[in-house]
């Protein structure tokens, strides 16, 4: 498949994978900020050669070129498993590749200031490449095998990173919750996976445009289950692997907590590297879920319930760093209910726009909490519009995008764009579309009230405001740049531009799903001026409610001075309080799995003890028999050693001379 | 009687004598030099057994007790040290008894 | 007859000193008397037409792995405090049993060795060249497993005597006063 001239793809992952290496196996004889410079260039020369790969693939000449493909060799032989290692360059890993390098080169670039003197900041830039190196083995290996091996390196990346600061125990155990609950959709993956290779007939599956989906399609029966069913099955659990990664319900619980680790580890896995994987995921296999009705309309359903459930979190969130996380589950819910009614252009469109703003939003969270000392309780926080006039700015772009003001922000036009394909594609119905009409408006809401609590108003605490370096404030305008005009490639027909994008993947995704987006220009207007003017009403609900006034907004379970950030529930009503815990899933999942595990162990404990070690415990006894008898033998000197060994010696020799022919 | 055989009977009397060494002595630099002596005696069988038998065979397998020696005093001198260096002496006796202490 | 006006003496004197071996208190001595021994041993692999080996007996045996000993006796320095602690022999009841096993054991290896059928003496003693062929020829694989257990004896060696730096055992080194 090596085409002439095609470039080296295996340099991409190789590049901050040797970064990292380097940081790794010299962290000693360097310093934090030379770890840091290392890094960066490794990050760029990545992003560079992913420029340079994918200008290649666009303008190959004849223009159909539609996928690099290079097997490096082969990588497991064991007997029906069998892999390669090899990259697979098409316009979907384009995009993937361009988004982790390149807003990983911003993230790694404003780490440099922020992670300025911290002790582990070796350690820190060491897993930040590996992590970039996994998410583009995940995004361009050309089989499922090798995919999964990205797929668990972002996992244990996350992990360390997570746990940056080891010496909180708090942070062990999110770090630790994060690992298992992506641990437990990566099982339903793995066993999704197999099962797909075991259908399809092949020993692993490559991703080549899911060449074997017409094997699937004919298996007629397997183990007793029909065909149709089994193709459902599968697709439900590559989904399960999605759901982990991609913090969706019911798996939803590891990414408020993972905020534990340092700030620009958050916009990285947020906005490039670890939770889009569930998109990529099901993006990557959607001719099996295309197969599939049922599956794809579990797949909205799932992004739907949880773009709302989220959305409801973060309006009542008192730490910035929390709202922000529960906006990424819930835009990465939009994400989900895109690619489950079949839009998976649009789905794809808006990961390419939330990259932008999330990461935006969470480095200027970063500059906020930086600025302020590590404060991170919005209500200790307020009037900072004038100290950080910068960091404002940017920040309200991003908030706008993710907000989807309409027309100006890139956000808009990508959640536009898969609210109308869940109203009108073959997959798509009222009740989705009405579910995401109202996490848009509850996501304006929370993104203004955001703004208006931390950068509007009074400081409502004395902080000494430490200003950002140019290396914390580049990026974020840079990303702001982006946050504001990426949406721009994809405005759709009815406004009489050109919608770059949506043709964009057509190679990838085939007729089936370019047919499903259905255009008609009065309705598509309308809907879209609908959800503009969602936007508007949200922000102007937040400015009226949380807009500066004489009176300081008072904290929820306000006390005087500082609010603490682990208030257990800040809110008078209840309700709220629910909310600000997730809808207490924590607890829901301590009471059924946590509790439940632990009755069994402690049954299982008496039984161990009793019965299982009574039975050792006699076998004990008779090799302590044994023990006595052969303590002669056994005396710790050598001569007693070597007198054993001398009887043995005569014994054999005695042997052999009885055995000798006479 | 050839001297191949003969050579056999001597190589049986220092077999012998290496393991009166191993069971007598107390002092392990003692006890590792008779296993010498018995590497040693047994090379002298196999390369008796070469002449008697007129094949190559026997001397080569004298060839290869030479790096099993080599590498049993290396490691067993170096065992030597380590215990000479915990327990101020080389009396086996005297070591086993500190140990079970 | 040239062979065995060699043989006889070498065999003589390779078992007394052997016997010396293990009958002297000294480890000096001791040393002495095995490279000594080993000589002997050698002139016996000379007289029975195996010069090759005579002479990686000399050199190897006697010259590298014996001199080995003579390097750790000296380094340790332990021919005094050895004289007084391994004065003590075990006395006779303890060497009954062992004794009695050892003269078995002789006995009944020279039974098998006369039990033996008889075989036809080859003439020619083994040339060198033919040796080196069969090495390298139809035992080639001996030749790589005698690699690696030298090379294994040799990161042994090596991680023993790290071992010895560690701070266990550091502050019983040698050097640490009593």
């Amino acid at each position: 498949m090596l085409q002439h001239g095609q470039p080296i793809l295996w340099l991409i992952p190789a590049l901050p994978a040797a970064g990292a290496a380097l940081i790794f196996l010299f962290s000693k004889q360097m310093s934090g900020r030379a770890a840091g410079r290392i890094a960066c260039v490794s990050v760029t020369l990545c992003f560079g050669w992913v420029l340079f790969c994918s200008s290649l693939l666009l303008t190959w000449p004849g223009g159909n070129m539609l996928f690099f493909h290079e097997k490096i060799c082969q990588w497991l032989d064991a007997g029906p498993i069998q892999s390669d290692i090899g990259f697979y360059f098409d316009r979907i890993a384009l995009v993937f590749s361009i988004i982790v390098s390149g807003v990983g080169l911003l993230i790694h670039i404003y780490s440099c200031e922020y992670m300025d003197g911290d002790e582990g900041m070796r350690r820190y830039f060491g897993y930040m490449n590996l992590f970039v190196a996994s998410m583009l083995v995940l995004v361009m290996a050309d089989n499922a095998l090798f995919m999964f091996v990205g797929w668990e390196g972002v996992g244990a990346c996350s992990f360390f990173l997570i746990g940056h600061w080891y010496q909180k125990s708090e942070n062990c155990v999110a770090a630790q919750k994060a690992f298992l609950v992506t641990r437990l959709g990566d099982i339903f993956l793995l066993i999704g996976l197999l099962l797909c290779a075991r259908l399809a007939g092949v020993s692993y599956l490559n991703m080549s445009g899911f060449a074997q989906i017409d094997d699937m399609k004919s298996v007629a029966e397997f183990g007793g289950i029909q065909g149709s069913t089994l193709i459902t099955i599968a697709a439900l659990l590559l989904l399960g692997g999605a759901v982990g990664k991609s913090a969706q319900l019911p798996l939803q619980t590891w990414l408020p907590d993972a905020m534990a680790g340092p700030t620009p580890v958050s916009a990285l896995i947020h906005a490039a590297t670890m939770v889009t994987a569930g998109v990529y995921l099901v993006a990557r296999f959607h001719a099996l879920f295309a197969l599939s009705p049922a599956a794809m309309l579990t797949v909205a359903f799932i992004g739907a319930a949880t773009a709302l459930y989220a959305a409801t979190c973060a309006i009542v969130q008192t730490d910035i760093k929390r709202i922000l996380a529960y906006s990424t589950i819930s835009q990465i819910g939009f994400m989900v209910l895109g690619l489950g009614v079949g839009a998976f252009s649009p789905g794809i469109f808006h990961f390419f726009t939330h990259a932008f703003y999330k990461a935006l939003l969470f480095l200027a969270a970063g500059a906020v909490i930086h600025a302020l000392h590590g404060e991170q309780n919005i209500f200790n926080m307020g009037g900072l519009k004038q100290p950080l006039k910068g960091i404002y700015l940017a920040f309200l772009a991003g908030a706008a995008s993710l907000a989807g003001i309409p027309f100006i922000t890139a956000g808009f036009w990508s959640k536009d764009a898969i609210l109308w394909s869940a109203l009108t594609t073959r997959y798509g119905n009222a009740g989705l579309y009405a579910a995401g009409l109202a996490t848009a408006l509850l996501t304006s809401i929370y993104s203004f009230r955001l703004v208006c609590i931390v950068f509007f108003g009074n400081p409502r605490k004395e902080h000494h405001i430490h200003p950002p370096g140019p290396l914390l404030s580049w990026p974020l305008y840079i990303l702001a740049f982006f946050a504001i005009v990426a949406g721009f490639i994809n405005i759709p027909a009815v406004f009489g531009a050109h919608p770059a994008w949506e043709h964009f993947f057509t190679p990838v995704f085939g007729e089936d799903q370019a047919e499903s987006l259905v255009h008609s220009s009065g309705y598509e207007i309308t809907a879209t001026l609908g959800s503009g003017a969602l936007a508007i009403i949200g922000a102007l609900i937040a400015w009226r409610l949380y807009a500066p006034k004489r009176e300081p907004i008072p904290a929820p379970a306000s006390e005087i001075g500082s609010v603490l950030t682990e208030t257990p529930s800040p809110y008078r009503s209840s309700l709220a309080n629910d909310l600000f815990h997730g809808w207490r899933f924590d607890a829901l999942y301590d009471a059924l799995f946590v509790r439940t595990f632990r009755i069994a162990a402690a049954v299982l404990g008496w039984f161990d003890r009793t019965i299982v070690d009574g039975i050792f415990e006699l076998a004990a006894a008779i090799v302590r028999g044994f023990n006595t008898l052969f303590l002669f033998f056994q005396n710790s000197r050598i001569p007693r050693y070597a007198l054993v060994m001398l009887a043995g010696a005569v014994v054999i020799t005695t042997i052999v001379i009885m055995s000798i022919p006479r | 009687m050839l001297p191949a055989e003969q050579a056999l009977i001597l190589a049986a009397i220092l077999f012998v004598t290496g393991v009166i060494g191993v069971i007598v002595r107390r002092n392990l630099i003692f006890v590792l030099m008779s296993v010498e002596i018995m590497f040693n005696a047994a090379g002298l069988a196999f390369v008796a057994g070469s002449a008697l038998h007129g094949q190559p065979d026997g001397q080569i397998f004298f060839i290869f007790i030479l790096p099993v020696a080599a590498a049993e005093v290396a490691i067993g001198l170096a065992l030597a040290v380590l215990v000479f260096q915990k327990y101020r002496t080389l009396d086996l006796w005297t070591i086993a008894r500190s140990r079970e202490e | 007859m040239n062979n065995l006006l060699i043989f006889y003496p070498a065999a003589v004197v390779a078992v007394i000193t052997t016997l010396m071996v293990i009958l002297t208190r000294n480890p000096v001595y001791a040393v002495i008397y095995l490279i000594l021994s080993l000589c002997g041993v050698a002139l016996v692999f000379f007289s029975l037409g195996a010069p090759f080996l005579a002479a990686l007996e000399v050199i190897v045996y006697a010259g590298a792995i014996i001199v080995l000993f003579l390097f750790v006796v000296m380094m340790l320095n332990i021919g005094r405090v050895m004289n007084e602690q391994d004065c003590l022999r075990p006395s006779r009841k303890q060497m009954i049993l062992p004794g009695f096993l050892v003269i078995v054991l002789l006995v009944e290896t020279l039974m098998c060795l006369f039990a033996a059928a008889p075989v036809n003496p080859a003439a020619s003693s083994i040339s060198t060249k033919a040796l080196g062929q069969a090495l390298y020829g139809k035992h080639y694989l001996g030749v790589l497993l005698s690699a690696l257990v030298l090379l294994i004896g040799a990161i042994g060696g090596i991680h023993l005597g790290r071992a010895s730096s560690c701070p266990d055992t550091k502050e019983r080194s040698i050097h640490a006063p009593r």
